[in-house]
Parts: C-alpha cells; structure tokens; sequence
C-alpha cells in the first residue's frame, strides 16, 4: 500500500511536471513582442525595455520557466500585466475561494442524485423507470452549460424572481444570501454532472449485478436489501469514485461558463478576461492551480479507491 | 437501429441537420450578414431609397425566427451557422480519430518503454480540463496564425483553424486512450499471434487484423468526441473567445442576444434551441450505438 | 423413502427476441436422502438451468412453464421470492462453478460465512465466526482463524472451492447443488475436492445433485445418473448400471467417445457421434437425438418416446431400448476411417535444448525508483526432442510452463536463451528473424477456437492468406481454391463452408478450420495447445481422430499440450511431464504410465477420475497447493508437496537426471531402483 501511494504521488508530480510545461510553451506561442502587445503601438522604446526587464521578458525561454515555476513554488506568483500591476497571489486566491465553494454545492447537489439515479436504473434495468432516467441523463442534462444556464435564469430569476439572475458577493453575506446566488450556477453546473455520473453509475451497477457473486448471495438466502446494500453497492459503487474525480475536471471547465453566464466573481472569470487581455501571470496560476485540483481530485480518488479494494490495499 | 426508436430519431434529426449544412446557401432566404431592410422606415431622396435596417423584428411569415438586432434575418444565420457548429465539430473529430487511431494502435501492440512514455504525455494533456487548455490554446494560437499567410488559414480563418487545432489535440489522446486499450485486448488473440507466425508485417497486423476488431469501439468513441465538440465548439463561442463577429456561430450569436433578451428573445432562443435540439440528438444516436455494439459484444 | 426434492414434467422456457425457447422440456427426477445424483450432458443440454432451476433461480428472461418441484412440504414454484429466500442457503445449499467469482471480493471470509448462520441460524456475530472456522476445519482448511480474515483473493483456488463448501454446508441444508464445482481445477486438486464432497455428504447424511460435463468425476462420485440431451432426460440409472450397461444410444456414444475407452480396448481410433446438437430453436420433432442416432429408425424422426421405467430405478427415453438390452442391436459408430498407422521414424524433427525463460514486469516508473519485482521463471532448462512423424504429448497442470514452452518454440514469446533445431536447420529464438522456411514447417493450434479465428474473415480468407503467404510454391488463384477446398475436406467440412464466418460456425467447425489451416502450408511439425479442452466430449473425439488421420496422411509431427492425461495417452509417442517450469519425467507411452515414475506423475495419475464406477479412485493426495510462479520451491520444485519427500536433500539440491537403458528419463533424488521398489 505504502509502494502505491509513492508511486501515485510521484505519477502526480510527473504529470504535473509536464503539464506546467505544457501551459508554459502554449503562452509562449505569442507572435511578436508580448510587451508591444500589452503596452500599445504607441509605447516608447524606454517603457518597453522597462516592462520587459519588470517581467523577466529578457531571459531565454527555459530560464523564464525554471524562475517561473521557483517562483510559483515559493509562493511569488508574479505581478499582473494588467493596469497598477496587482500582485497575482491574493487576486487569483480570492477568486479560487468563491469558485471553490460554488464547486462544492455542484458536487453536494450532484453526486448523491446522480447516484441515486444511476442505482434505480440499474435495479430496474430495462423498465420504464430505466428508461426515463437514460432519456434524462443524455437529454436535458446533456446540454451546454450557457443554454441551462440562461434557460434557468429565464424561469427562476426573471421569471418568478426567486433567486438572482447575476452574482453579486458581498463580505456580510449570511447563508440565505449565498444560497440565493449559488443556487441557479450550481445547479446549472450539476446537470451535465449528474447525466454523465448517472450513466456511468448505471453502467457499474448493472455489470457488477451479472456477477456470479450476486447470485452466491442470493442462494445464500439473503434478503434483497442485503444483497444490494452489504453485497452490491460496495463494489458497484468503487468505480464511482473515480468517475467523480474526472467529472471534476468537466466541473472546472463548465464553471468557466457558468461563472460568465451568472457573472459570478469566481477563477473562470478571471481567466476569460485574462485571456482576452493576454494576461499570462494571471492565466498561468490559473491554469496551474486548476490543474493542481483536477490532479489532487484524482489522486485522492485514486487513494480511497486503493483503499476501499482490499485486492489493491493487500497487494 | 429500428428496435431503438429514440436513437433512430436521434440519426434521423442529425441527418436532417447535415443536409442543412450542405444546402445552407441555397435555402437561407439571405446571406448570414446580410442586413435587412425594414420597408415601413425609408426615405427616398435623389430616387434612391435608403432605408433603416429592420433591427429586432419579430417573427413573421417573412421571417420565421425574427430578425436580430443588427437586422439580420435569424433563421439564415442559423442555417450558415451550421457550418461552423457542426461542420468545425465534425472535421475536427475525424482528425482525432484518425490521429489518435494511429497512436492507439501503435502504443497498444508494442507496448513497453514506448507506450509508457506516450501514455504519460497522453495523461498530462488530460490533466487539463478540456475548456480551460481550449482557452489556452485558442487565446495564443489565433494571433499567430492570424498573423501567417498560410493560403488555407487565409481562406478558412485563423480561429476556425485554431478551434480544429484545438479540438484535434484534446481528443486525440482521448481516442488514443480507447483504441489503446481496445488494441490491448485483441493484442494477445489468437488470430493475431496467428499472423505473426506466417510473417506479417507489423502494418498488416495493425491495419487489417486489429482495426476491424476495434471500429465498433471507434465509432462510438467518435460519435461521443462529436457530442464533446460541438459542446465544446459553442461553449467557446459564447465564452466570446471562438467565432468572432460577424459569425453565425451559435454560441456567439446566444452571447450577441443577450444583451438585446427583452427586446429581441427570439434571437436568443431559436440559436438555443437548435443547440439544445442537435446535441439532444447526437447524444440519443450515440448511446444507441452504444448500446447496440455492447449488445453484440454480449452475444459474443 | 420419501424423495428430498422432486420435480415433476418440470419445463423451463426462455425468451430469445420474441420467441419462447423450451430449455429444459418435461424433466422429472428425484433425488433420494443421503443420494448424490449426477445431472450429466454436454454443453448446451440445459444442465446448468436445470440444476439452478430447482433452486427457482432462474436468468431474468426465464420462467417455468409447466411442472412443480417437491420440497419439504411444498411446491417450489408456487413460492413467493420471499419464501425461496428462507429456503436457499437455509435448506438447501449451493456451490459454484468459478469460485473466486462468486465470493464477494471486498468482504472478508469469515464475514461472508457468517451472515449465512447469522440469517438462518440466528447466531450471533462472534459466534457465526465461531461456527465459520469448525465449518473451515472440517473441509481440512489449515489455520481457520486466520482463513476467516483473509479476502477471497488472497486464496487459492482450491481454498476458495472448500470455503464456498464449507460455507454451503455450515447451515447443515438438507440439499446441497453443486455446478461444476472442480471445473475451474487442477486434476489433483480436483481430486482432493472430489475425496472432500464424497466425505461431507455422508457424514452430513445430506443429499446432492452434482452437475457436470466429465463422465470421470460423476462416476466416481454419484449414485445416480441422469443423462441430459437437448433439456431432456435420456436415461437415468444407478451409476453401476448406467456406466457398466448403459442402454440409450446417446449415452453409449458419449462413453465410447472418452480417450480411456479406447485406451482400455486397444482401440486405435474413438468411437464418435455423428452431427451436432440441435439448437433450442430447431429441435426434431421426434427424438431429439434421432438425427444423431446410428440406430434410429422412422418412427423415431416422427414420434417423441416417453421417458420409461426398466427396471428399478434405470429410466429410458429410447423406442429401441428393449432390442438395445436383448443384445441383437449395438448402437455404435463402428470406428472407420482412413486405418494406417504410423510409428515414429528415426531423425528428429525439432529439438530443443536447455531452453530458458523468465517474465519480468518491471514498469518504467518502478525501473526509475529501483524497485524491481521478481523476475518469474517460466522455463527453466526444458529440453525435448521430436522424432520425425511422431506425437509428443506434454503435460502438466497449471503453471507447469507447457504453454510458455510452446511459444518459445513458435516465437511467440522469445527464450532468454537455449537452442532449437527445425530439420537440421537452426532456429532464431526470436520470431522476427526467422525466414519463411522456418515458419511454414512449424505452426500452431490454439486452445480457444473461438479466438483463433478472424471474426471478420471467412474462411477463405483464412485460409487462403497462410498459403499464399507460406506456401513453397507460388500458387495461382485458382490452385488456391481447389488447395482450400481439398483441405476443408480433409478435415471434413464441405467446399461450402468456404464463404462463412467465425460466428456462423460451432466450436468444432472452428476448430477443423483452425487445423485446415496449420496444415495449409505442409508444416513438419504442428503444436497443438490443448486443442480439444475447450471442446464436448464427443467432439473431441471426432477431432482426435482427425488429428490422428492427418498425421498419416501428412507424414507432420506434433507437440500435444494438454492437461488431460486420458488424451496425452491416447495420443502420443512420447510422454513429457512437467512441474513448475521443470521436466520432471519423459518416456514412451507405456514407460511412463509404468513404475519406476516420478511422485508427481504417479500422484496425476491416481487423481485421475476414470470413467469406471467400479474402479476404485487412485489414493494417492497432494497436500497443499502449487506454488505461485514467483515462490518457486527451491532444490527440486516438488519437494512442498511430495508424497515421497526424502528430508533436506529434497529441498537444497536440485535433483539429478537419472536415465534407464531405454531411454526413460526422471529427475528425482530417488534412484530408479527404490521409485520402482516403492510403487509396486
């Protein structure tokens, strides 16, 4: 067990390794003079050669790199390109914490119906109840976030006025506050996570109901709750968790969107407008950091897999 | 196909989208830019009549889906949108599935340092959630390319070029992956190691013993990538960072109604519904074949 | 005596699409107390569904149509699910075909044995672990205690077979079902499993009903028969009866079909039957083996025959019983055929020297940190020779390395070292460099017909591409047909069967393609890999026999792998066993069915179950279970189970060679002399 976690771990830091090469090489694709880029035409020789000199323009490629990514390791993530040069660490930390909370009510909404769901079907394989769930799961959940989003925003904020139609975050928000603000984003984002987990679900539990372990217990005379929930669920149930990790991944790419669509103060925002500003500072430790939590997520469903499947724990 | 009535409306729907992309110039009643002329608003002077353009109408036996707010008639709009949201989707997958069919297959049959190697640079693209490394890509590559004079950027554009660079290279080691693991599988059949023993070559091996054994594995995996991607495709669009003005797009065309929701909703709806409609479709055709292919697999 | 269960005209329906399919048609047999009663027949003749149909468990798309079975004081069928589930496990329990399949993989052993006593028996929690381990003891599992808190991987296979025993029996049920349970098995843990059931049910005083396809292993272990052709009862009987005087055709064509029956007649060919079973969805209307059936007459394509009663206890369903059991008709196929033997000339065709092979899965990553697992040697110093038109057969269980050794040979897999020689011609151990003389003279049959097959070929084309690939000349198309055509006849299949598919073939149709095939090219030697394991019984025969006539015909030799001895001896010239990656003995036929043996082989041979009731079960039994390829013993690899163990010689040195004047090899720390001594 011990063996598998360092070589999850160090599988970990590989891949992230590379992917921060990766994100580095793309921003440099850039033609011409970043600097030019960012300060205008009209930027004298002097204000160009400052700015370059401000951000490390001057150095070889691999040297901008490895005094990157120290810097992102200890802590020092630059300075924005953008007007009074912000530092970058507490601007993209305050916009994580928003983002990270509405991606924790998506998952405390999701999971347990996309589950739910995908067990029903499953017990009911092949009835009007199964059925109804797959027609669900690939239709109306299936669509792009922006079109839920502004199909919801239509009924429940403009419509009938119940929640609001763009995020406003203020310090002295109490829960009724939040909720009235997370909730359309979040459960916009929870459709497209609830079809693919439900399907996904549905799929395990069907194959591990064919085993011939199921129907040991079943001529071991056990009742049925018994077989599904000490027996069945378990193993059906281990597959999910990886299934959650990278339906993670979907999240952090759909709260981009939402976080448009609901004018939410959250990452995503901040990286569109990054992008269209050619803002790499920014759009780096964005893209680093949800890297980092798509890879963590994984990592940490990976471990509870591990240790939750005595053949993998054991070995 | 005929037992699975929701998937054969599925195929029978996306058809019918096709056929409107191939046809768009001949049965769009006006060019997707073309700016309409509101009859009830003109001023003739110097017997030349100019009139104001018939921005927001709504719809009307003229103009069954309304016009916009620059006057644009919607319905040509979305018809020459097509081309973008499902023809850029459909080049793009046939090019990862190609891409990633080759590299599956390569990787799976050796094995070995190889393989290792690929998959480990396979996973960290995947590391990336697929909308975010799109931003990435799209937000560096478009400049530059928009500053080449490669003839076929020069003709088809700069970010429908990029988008299909973008869409190829998140897929890729996504059908990689499949056709990878499928190839696994029949790798050690008999049938295979039958052909290594009369002295096959590897590409005969590849081509003619494997593949056929991993298509009903590929065609799903791509009807899926061509879900994913026009997703992806109109996502972008609306995020404003994929089809600029003045593109029929759809996506683009939902951020361009936005704005104008109280007074033009058709504008904003109908490119909703078609986006809805289309991808409701491709997903009910794709989990059909799905469905059938594990069918098969079963009675195996 | 009243009957523990009994069913009655019980009909099983399936739906297939929109049909409705009789598996199992108007079955009634009963099953005495203290009675373990065999349900025999070969794949496809409803075994399975009527022995899980007793339990009323039945696959989804199932239902009983007509019938009831008798149980206690009910009728199973009319039960509701609720009532079914205080009756299995309870009173009557059940033991699987694929043990590690059917134990829960996330829970514990001693968990899964107890919520069976915990339900039925209302114990407590501590105390169903305590009932769980006397349960494990009884099967003879060492150390129950730490058993019950082990998961079933971390089990052999033998293990997890007398845990889902154990754990049947731990409820005392008046019925226990046991499906195929040593199928999954080595032979000789087979045997001890087989020693256990036999052992269980008379001290349990509980009645059994044993489903299986193998004719050794019911005769010797049940009391009664049931023969089962098509979802019906052909004939039932005591087991003496049944296997000393069997009247239905179908029956005696199935026993003459065994390699041991020919063996015991000096029968150089098998008896077989002719045809193929009828699917369930185009079964004569008469009998159901009529079209199979040497005797058959008009009456038996029109009329169905009742199931009757002969004398006490032996059922038929035959019209012709009567001439059957006077004696004036024998319903056999006589065994014809092209009749020339041939003998093993002088020469070799292959030989194979000091061959070496170990696995290493060490990946990238793991060669990185350091950490290098084990490496598992596979082949360690195997050498064997062939002599020109000659059979040797090799045998060995699992993990004895008899498959590695033959993909070393063909290049499948590439030794790490040693030497071969094709007709005088050296051989690269590595496949890619072998020229196409190499390849055209040494070709492979597989196992599994059904993957041996391009499923998206026909068989033309299967055929065609190995000759115009290999063959020594260059062929025009059309002498390949008529080449394709000749060798589907060879192996009698008609020209007809050129333009099919895989899946429109059975499983021996496949298989003679996959033999038209190997023997495309004119190879000079073809390695079969337990070509008929997959295969019925009377398939196999039909199979033999052809492998036999080919080698007449060809002037080929083979390397027979297999783990059935009946068939290595009906077989072959020359007899190799292997253990672990090691041979451990290699003579002719009759040298190494004789004393002086190697333990081993003298423990495979008695593990044997011989289709003979009246001969009693060899007594010899391996403790304990083979090792794991990567814990291969050290000395010689047998000394952890060997009946003969001599002290720490056995486990320190590796044993010498020791040859007879006539050539008979074993490698054993006991001289010749003393194994003779000890096994006469």
């Amino acid at each position: 067990m011990i063996r598998y976690l360092v070589r999850r771990v160090l599988l970990l830091l590989i891949t992230l390794l590379v992917t921060s090469m990766i994100v580095f090489a793309l921003t440099q694709f850039l033609p011409g003079d970043i600097a030019r880029l960012i300060l205008g035409r009209d930027a004298s020789p002097e204000a160009i050669e400052t700015f370059r000199q401000e951000f490390g323009l001057n150095e070889s490629l691999p040297m901008q790199y490895v005094n990157w990514l120290g810097g992102f390791l200890t802590g020092n993530w630059g300075k924005s390109f953008a007007e009074g040069n912000p530092s970058v660490r507490p601007l993209v930390l305050d916009r994580l914490g928003n983002s990270l909370i509405l991606a924790g009510f998506t998952l405390l909404i999701s999971v347990p119906i996309a589950i739910l769901l995908g067990v029903m079907a499953a017990l009911r394989e092949n009835t009007w109840l199964d059925s109804l769930i797959s027609l669900l799961s690939l239709s109306v959940v299936g669509l792009p976030e922006f079109v839920t989003g502004i199909v919801l925003i239509n009924i429940f904020a403009l419509g009938l006025g119940w929640f609001e139609a763009t995020s406003l975050i203020q310090d002295d928000y109490n829960i009724g506050d939040w909720l009235r603000i997370l909730t359309l984003p979040a459960i916009t984002a929870s459709f497209v996570l609830i079809g693919y987990i439900t399907r996904l679900t549905r799929a395990g539990m069907i194959d591990e109901l064919k085993k011939p372990y199921v129907q040991t217990a079943i001529l071991k005379g056990l009742p049925f709750c018994q077989v599904i929930f000490k027996h069945v669920l378990r193993n059906a149930l281990l597959p999910t968790i990886t299934v959650i990790a990278i339906s993670i991944g979907w999240l952090m790419g759909g709260i981009v969107v939402i976080e448009n669509v609901f004018n939410f103060p959250g990452m995503g925002s901040l990286l569109v407008k990054a992008v269209e500003q050619k803002n790499l500072p920014i759009l780096q430790a964005v893209v680093v950091l949800i890297v980092f939590i798509f890879a963590a997520a994984n990592l940490i469903a990976d471990l509870i897999y591990a240790a939750l499947n005595p053949r993998i724990r054991l070995n | 196909m005929a037992q699975r009535p929701m998937a054969f409306l599925g195929l029978i729907i996306v058809c019918g989208y096709l056929l409107v992309m191939l046809t768009a110039p001949m049965i769009a009643p006006h060019g997707f830019s073309d700016v309409l002329d509101d009859p009830n608003n003109c001023i003739t002077r110097n017997n030349q009549t100019r009139c104001a353009a018939l921005k927001n109408a709504p719809p009307s036996a003229e103009h069954l889906m309304g016009t916009d707010r620059n006057g644009r008639d919607v319905l040509s709009r979305i018809f020459y949108g097509t081309r973008e949201t499902i023809g850029l989707p459909i080049v793009a997958t046939l090019l990862s599935v190609m891409l990633g069919t080759v590299i599956g297959l390569a990787i799976g049959y050796y094995g070995g340092w190889i393989d290792e190697i690929v998959s480990r640079i396979l996973d960290s693209l995947l590391a990336i959630p697929a909308l975010i490394m799109a931003l990435v890509t799209l937000a560096t590559i478009v400049p530059t390319l928009a500053m080449s004079d490669i003839p076929l950027v020069q003709s088809l554009g700069a970010v429908n070029i990029a988008l299909i660079f973008v869409i190829t290279l998140l897929y890729t080691p996504i059908v990689a992956r499949v056709i990878r693991s499928a190839t696994l599988n029949l790798r050690d059949r008999g049938y295979v190691e039958i052909a290594r023993l009369r002295g096959e070559s590897t590409a005969y091996i590849l081509f003619s013993e494997i593949l056929p054994g991993v298509l009903p594995a590929l065609v799903v995996e791509g009807s899926l990538r061509f879900s994913y991607a026009i997703f992806l495709v109109a996502s972008l669009g609306f995020l404003g960072l994929g089809a600029q003005p003045p593109s029929p797009e759809w996506g683009r065309m939902v951020l361009d109604a936005r704005s104008q929701y109280a007074t033009a909703p058709w504008a904003l709806w109908y490119p909703v519904l078609a986006i809805a409609i289309l991808i409701i479709s491709v997903n009910l055709m794709s989990d059909g074949l799905q469905r059938i292919f594990r069918h098969e697999a079963e009675r195996e | 005596m009243l009957p523990v269960i009994q069913a009655k005209n019980l009909s099983i329906e399936y739906r297939i699409g929109k049909r409705w399919l009789n598996v199992i048609q108007d079955v009634s047999l009963h099953i005495d107390p203290v009675q373990i009663h065999g349900l025999v027949g070969e794949s496809g003749s409803g075994k399975s569904t009527l022995g899980m149909g007793l339990m009323r468990y039945l696959a989804n798309n199932a239902w009983i149509s007509q019938g009831e079975i008798l149980f206690d004081t009910y009728d199973l069928v009319k039960l509701s699910a609720a009532e079914m589930s205080k009756i299995h496990g309870r009173h009557i329990g059940f033991v699987p075909q694929n043990p590690l399949d059917s134990l829960n993989p996330s829970l514990t052993i001693g968990n899964q044995m107890a919520e069976m006593t915990q339900l039925h028996l209302g114990l407590s929690h501590k105390d169903a672990l305590k009932r769980a381990c006397e349960a494990l003891e009884t099967t003879n599992i060492p150390e129950p205690d730490a058993v019950i808190r082990r998961y079933p991987h971390q089990l052999s296979g033998g293990m997890q077979q007398r845990v889902m025993i154990a754990m049947a029996l731990s409820t005392r049920p008046r019925l226990l079902i046991l499906d195929e349970p040593t199928t999954a098995l080595d032979v000789t843990t087979q045997a001890v499993i087989l020693d256990l059931v036999r052992e269980l049910m008379k001290e349990e005083q509980a009645a059994a009903l044993y489903v299986s396809h193998d004719l050794g292993t019911i005769a010797q272990l049940c009391d009664v028969v049931t023969v089962l052709y098509s979802g019906e009862v052909m004939e039932s009987a005591p087991v003496k009866t049944l296997f000393k005087k069997p009247l239905h055709p179908y029956t005696i064509g199935l026993l003459a079909s065994l390699p041991s029956a020919a063996a015991g007649q000096n029968q150089s060919r098998l008896s077989t039957i002719a045809g193929v079973a009828p699917s369930l969805s185009e079964r004569p209307s008469g009998c159901a083996f009529a079209p199979r059936c040497p005797v058959a007459i008009a009456k038996c394509h029109t009329d169905k025959p009742p199931l009757e009663k002969t004398t006490d206890n032996h059922f038929l369903r035959c019209w012709r019983w009567q001439d059957i059991a006077s004696g004036d008709l024998i319903p056999k196929n006589p065994p014809i055929g092209k009749r020339e033997e041939t003998s093993p000339q002088p020469g070799y065709v292959l030989t194979a020297q000091h061959i070496h092979k170990t696995f290493s899965e060490n990946s990238l990553l793991d060669r990185l940190m350091g950490k290098t697992a084990r490496p598992v040697q596979a082949l360690a110093d195997v050498s064997i020779k062939i002599n020109q038109r000659s059979t040797l057969g090799l045998v060995g269980e699992s993990g004895s390395g008899k498959t590695t050794l033959a993909r070393a040979i063909v290049g499948l897999d590439t030794a790490d070292s040693g030497d071969l020689e094709l007709l005088d011609m050296p051989v690269n151990l590595d496949l890619d460099k072998r020229g196409k003389e190499i390849l055209r003279n040494l070709r492979l049959i597989f196992q599994n017909p059904n993957d041996a097959l391009n499923p998206y070929r026909t068989v033309r084309e299967t055929i065609g591409r190995t000759i115009t690939l290999l063959a020594q000349e260059t062929l025009s198309p059309i002498n390949i047909e008529n080449r394709i055509i000749a060798l589907l006849e060879s192996v009698g299949l008609t020209a007809a069967y050129a333009d099919r598919y895989p899946q429109q073939l059975s499983g021996g149709e496949k298989q003679r393609v996959a033999i038209a095939r190997a023997f495309s090219a004119k190879p000079a030697l073809i390695i079969a890999d337990e070509p008929t394991s997959s295969l019925d019984v009377s398939v196999q025969a039909v199979i033999l026999n052809l492998l036999k006539d080919l080698r007449a015909e060809n002037g080929a030799s083979y390397l027979f792998i297999s783990h059935d001895l009946e068939v290595i001896r009906y077989l072959a010239d020359w007899i190799v066993v292997m253990y672990l990656g090691e041979i451990v003995e290699q003579g002719t036929n009759e040298q190494v069915s004789q004393a002086p043996m190697h333990p081993y082989t003298e423990a495979l041979l008695s593990a044997v179950p011989m289709p003979d009731p009246t001969i009693k079960p060899g007594t010899i039994r391996l403790t304990g279970d083979i090792p794991g390829p990567r814990n291969k013993p050290t000395g010689c690899p047998f000394h952890t189970r060997c009946p003969r163990y001599l002290g720490d010689i056995c486990r320190d040195e590796r044993p010498p060679l020791r040859e007879d004047e006539h050539g008979h090899v074993i490698r054993c720390h006991i001289p010749l002399e003393d194994l003779k001594q000890l096994q006469s």
